[in-house]
């Protein structure tokens, strides 16, 4: 299975994907941090780079569990392809008005740390897929 | 440098003298500032002898020596020579008890292994000195090969880092200005605030922050710099400023609830 896989990423030129799922619940922040910044150090990005991946994805994360019912679930898929990490996150939503709510401090603390970042609705999934860049403060 | 400020009270006599001479000046004074200044300068070398006391116990020197110079301000700032003891007798205490509540505060969360701890203080230290060197962050791959050790074992140290304590439940935040003059003001970003919707609830929240926390906040988001860049600036390390943007951050989002 294992064998099979890396071959087909390795013949489609697609960097590998992490997908992580876990209670949509603030307790399992440590858990997506700690693989959040496991990952981007895996792939080498500086330490800011990494301190910023860890809030950013601290704040996304915190946005969508506070829109979720009880017992959701959040997904989480992190795709590094240096000089950018990818992460997509989604969970059920019941208002999800309040998750990209443009203007709020904390989108805005989410634009300042990622290199694009959008918010989508589906089937009342919310899904926030953001971009981190190294270094992205130099910009 | 290596003076000892236990026996050398005799050292800072004069400066029980010279806060009195403050003191008798009225409110307001310009020459009270100046005095407060030419103090606690003078009293630099007391703060830096308790920061060496404390030293290797798992914190970086310079966040140390950062939190033990606001402890000379607040001593500086709360000294009363009325009570009868002599500064240094009042100061070093003081000093010491701000040092031990950064311990407190900057604990580990969760038992972490006595060799991790020590990993990641000397990955601390590498940090600040190849940010230095590089004028960014370092990598991984750049702190293995200067501490000559695995890629794999810097993952783990940096990793286990996630373990440390970033929010003390129990402490409610001071208020105070920490006296520091780090000359940012909310001023010098209105224009950026005015962006924010909720503002008008955001500024007072980033008023009552302290200076330090306050900065941090506002250079990172506002100002554009990064992390290695604020450490700099604020003269702590790059792993203190994500502590405290991390704490800061939590801290703003349950304050504003809805609004953040």
């Amino acid at each position: 299975m294992a064998k099979s896989a890396s071959i087909e990423s390795a013949r489609d030129h697609t960097p590998p994907v992490v997908e992580l799922r876990v209670q949509a619940h603030p307790d399992q922040l440590a858990v997506l941090r700690a693989v959040a910044a496991a990952i981007a150090l895996q792939h080498d990005f500086d330490l800011d780079t990494v301190a910023d991946v860890k809030l950013a994805v601290d704040e996304a994360a915190t946005r969508l569990i506070m829109a979720s019912p009880d017992d959701a679930m959040l997904e989480c898929a992190f795709r590094a392809a240096h000089p950018l990490l990818h992460i997509s996150l989604s969970a059920p939503a019941e208002d999800a008005s309040s998750i990209g709510s443009p203007r709020s401090f904390g989108w805005y603390v989410l634009n300042s740390l990622t290199e694009s970042i959008s918010v989508t609705t589906e089937d009342s999934v919310a899904r926030i897929d953001m971009s981190i860049a190294e270094s992205s403060a130099d910009r | 440098m290596t003076r000892n400020a236990g026996r050398s009270s005799d050292e800072y006599a004069d400066v029980t003298e010279t806060l009195r001479t403050l003191l008798a000046l009225p409110e307001g004074d310009p020459g009270r500032i100046r005095i407060r200044d030419q103090v606690v300068e003078r009293c630099l070398p007391l703060a830096e002898h308790i920061a060496r006391r404390f030293d290797g116990r798992g914190e970086a020197f310079e966040d140390l020596l950062q939190v033990a110079r606001l402890g000379l301000v607040n001593a500086v700032d709360r000294f009363d020579p009325e009570r009868g003891s002599d500064f240094v007798s009042f100061a070093v205490p003081t000093i010491m008890g701000e040092v031990r509540r950064h311990f407190r505060d900057a604990g580990w969360a969760v038992r972490v292994p006595r060799r991790m701890k020590e990993l990641h203080l000397s990955l601390s230290k590498a940090t600040s000195e190849l940010s230095q060197q590089l004028g960014r962050a370092p990598t991984a791959s750049e702190l293995a090969e200067v501490l000559g050790i695995d890629q794999e074992e810097v993952l783990q140290g940096l990793v286990a880092g996630n373990a440390y304590q970033t929010v003390s439940v129990d402490r409610s935040s001071p208020s105070g200005d920490d006296g520091l003059t780090l000359a940012d003001t909310l001023g010098e970003y209105d224009a950026a605030l005015d962006e924010v919707e909720n503002h008008e609830a955001l500024r007072p929240l980033l008023e009552a922050l302290p200076a330090r926390e306050r900065t941090v906040v506002l250079l990172r988001f506002f100002g554009n710099m990064t992390q290695t860049q604020i450490a700099e600036r604020v003269g702590v390390s790059q792993m203190h400023v994500s502590r405290l943007l991390t704490k800061t951050l939590a801290q703003l989002r349950e304050q504003l609830g809805e609004n953040f």
